[in-house]
């Protein structure tokens, strides 16, 4: 088994650690990845994805940045296109595209009003886009004609570095983000699925697979998982909780404690191999706890955890 | 004339000059800015602006960043005031938001999929809608395109209430545009009588919408090639743009700045004498001549109205 990848993601912290001492932070710590998320309106104050990831570009030089996840029906394909293969050349080759539908969360349909999208429509966006994206990387005139989009011969330099694009990954766990890795991604990042859960979700991209005579093997396993070190998984669990009830407003729902990373760090060890076993091999890490705290609890996982794994 | 600032255009040099090696460079020569075109679709080697623009924030300290111009009708007004206001987060205030509704035939339309007669509205449209979202209230709006209720975007731009917005073009819809939401007019390919012409309807039209017409900073982009002579520099720099292009284009003497140091020094002052404080300058030259042209210009130009 081949050593497992941790990475972890940036998201609303810029009052309270901006970008260059984060990246900095966590490149130090051996990370392998740093993510970024989306927040649109009304929410807590989020920068623009793209560029924060554009940011953290400049900031590091080793590791593997991305989105985590982007809604891809808000935004345009040929820009999301263009701008990918801006960062992709920035970055020297280092960039992963997240692709998400965006959540049902009120902030989130919110996002989809402001921009007047139709959420109903926005798995048949996203379809239409990731043909289209994938199309235009090629950086040889291509024409589409699609139920959103047409166009003929349109030739987008420069091609990204990575050859044939950066890999997308799908990110959430309806069946439509299923079929879409499937067809489309090189990556697969459901949110706290849990083992069982994603063995199942991981069943249906097979069987998408097969369908489209694309090769699942392929596809890399990640797992987004929220995460919060403590005295034990009932602490972390309660660290998890009050946060997300906090930072969205609501209660969360909350899956098993071991589909979460939380606890000591023989906990978080366990929740690690438990993944590993059904063949997961890259943790993108969500740290759970309030904004000044988040940084440290990353390098505590790195100090404390991450080393079990080398 | 003193007191003018000048920022080159970093345009489809990258593989040459990378990011932050164009930073120190310009900074070293004594720009007050750095401008970032949106090109969405080009034959040639070209970066989108938003990363560029962000990583030009992350490697200067001082000096103003602005687009010229960013084609509005691409994107979601949303996506843009979000993007904006990152910019100006991440360079601590320092970002002029150059837009423009794109030309009329344009490939950058057709790839976006937005029809090109509704560009102009959409634009203004659009423009209404990211200053809504930039206010420190909820924003509602209802308008041709969007419609929406109670909707607020954090974090805000640091420049209050929003970063200064600069209006590209010349044409009828630009003018109006550049009156009602212009907090500057950047026009490019135009001559100095038809600035001065553009700049009375603009007044005209910033009195209709109750602005201030003094509010609005006049700036442009022009083109400039160094050379032995103005026939000789308008001859090779329309060569050279006609094959970027991949279509005929004429760089022409009177709205550009073309040819000996002394002729370039005439074409400034005649634009100058519009009131222009700001001078986007792109050299239109092959790849390679670009930082040497550059060169010159701030050696031997620009000192002499800054």
């Amino acid at each position: 088994m081949p050593d497992p990848k941790f990475g972890v993601i940036y998201s609303r912290l810029h009052p309270v650690t901006p970008i260059p001492e984060f990246a900095g932070a966590i490149e130090d710590s051996g990370y392998d990845s740093l993510w970024v998320t989306e927040g649109l309106v009304n929410e807590m104050p989020a920068l623009d994805i793209m560029l924060a990831l554009g940011a953290f570009v400049q900031h590091t030089q080793r590791i593997t940045v991305g989105t985590c996840v982007v809604i891809a029906p808000l935004r345009n394909p040929a820009i999301l296109a263009k701008e990918t293969a801006t960062l992709d050349f920035l970055s020297g080759g280092r960039v992963v595209l997240g692709v998400g539908v965006g959540g049902s969360s009120n902030s989130r349909s919110d996002a989809f009003d402001v921009c007047g999208v139709d959420p109903r429509q926005r798995g048949a966006i996203t379809d239409e886009m990731l043909e289209i994206m994938t199309k235009l990387w090629s950086a040889r005139p291509v024409s589409h004609e699609g139920r959103f989009h047409s166009f003929e011969n349109i030739e987008m330099g420069p091609a990204p570095v990575q050859k044939p694009h950066p890999p997308l990954w799908a990110g959430g766990e309806a069946e439509g983000v299923l079929r879409r890795a499937a067809r489309w991604c090189q990556g697969f990042v459901p949110s706290n699925p849990g083992v069982e859960e994603y063995g199942r979700l991981w069943g249906r991209i097979e069987g998408y697979a097969d369908k489209y005579g694309t090769d699942a093997s392929k596809i890399t396993k990640a797992v987004h998982l929220y995460f919060a070190m403590g005295e034990s998984r009932e602490e972390g669990r309660e660290t998890v909780r009050s946060t997300l009830a906090k930072r969205y407003g609501y209660e969360p729902y909350l899956p098993d404690p071991r589909a979460i990373l939380i606890g000591t760090p023989d906990d978080c060890a366990q929740t690690i191999e438990d993944h590993m076993k059904i063949g997961v091999t890259h943790f993108v890490l969500n740290c759970a706890r309030p904004l000044p705290e988040v940084k440290g609890d990353y390098e505590r996982f790195a100090e404390t955890v991450m080393p079990r794994f080398r | 004339m003193a007191n003018v600032k000048f920022g080159p255009l970093y345009s489809r040099i990258q593989e040459l000059v990378g990011v932050k090696e164009f930073a120190d460079t310009t900074v070293q020569m004594g720009f007050d800015a750095i401008w970032v075109p949106d090109t969405l679709i080009t034959r040639e080697h070209a970066l989108d602006w938003t990363p560029v623009v962000g990583a030009f924030a992350e490697h200067t300290e001082n000096i103003m960043l602005g687009t010229c111009v960013v084609v509005v009708p691409l994107r979601y007004p949303a996506i843009l005031a979000k993007q904006v206001a990152t910019i100006d987060y991440l360079s601590g205030g320092r970002f002029v938001f150059g837009v423009g509704a794109g030309p009329r035939a344009n490939r950058n339309l057709e790839a976006a999929g937005v029809d090109p007669r509704e560009r102009g509205a959409r634009t203004d449209e659009a423009l209404e809608i990211i200053r809504g979202l930039w206010s420190d209230e909820p924003f509602s709006h209802k308008g041709r395109f969007y419609e929406f209720e109670n909707m607020y975007m954090e974090p805000k731009p640091v420049q209050r209430p929003g970063p200064p917005i600069w209006v590209g073009g010349h044409s009828e819809g630009a003018l109006r545009r550049a009156g009602r939401f212009g907090d500057g007019f950047m026009p490019t390919s135009i001559t100095a009588a038809t600035y001065a012409r553009a700049v009375v309807k603009i007044e005209r039209h910033a009195e209709e919408f109750g602005r201030d017409p003094s509010s609005i900073t006049r700036a442009m982009h022009l083109s400039f090639r160094v050379g032995e002579s103005e026939e000789e520099a308008s001859a090779r720099a329309s060569e050279d743009m006609t094959n970027r292009m991949g279509r005929k284009v004429e760089i022409r003497p009177h709205e550009s700045a073309v040819g000996t140091v002394d002729d370039c020094l005439r074409s400034l002052e005649r634009f100058l004498s519009c009131g222009i404080e700001h001078i986007v300058a792109n050299p239109i030259c092959k790849r390679p001549e670009f930082m040497g042209q550059m060169e010159i210009f701030a050696t031997k130009i620009m000192p002499r109205f800054q």
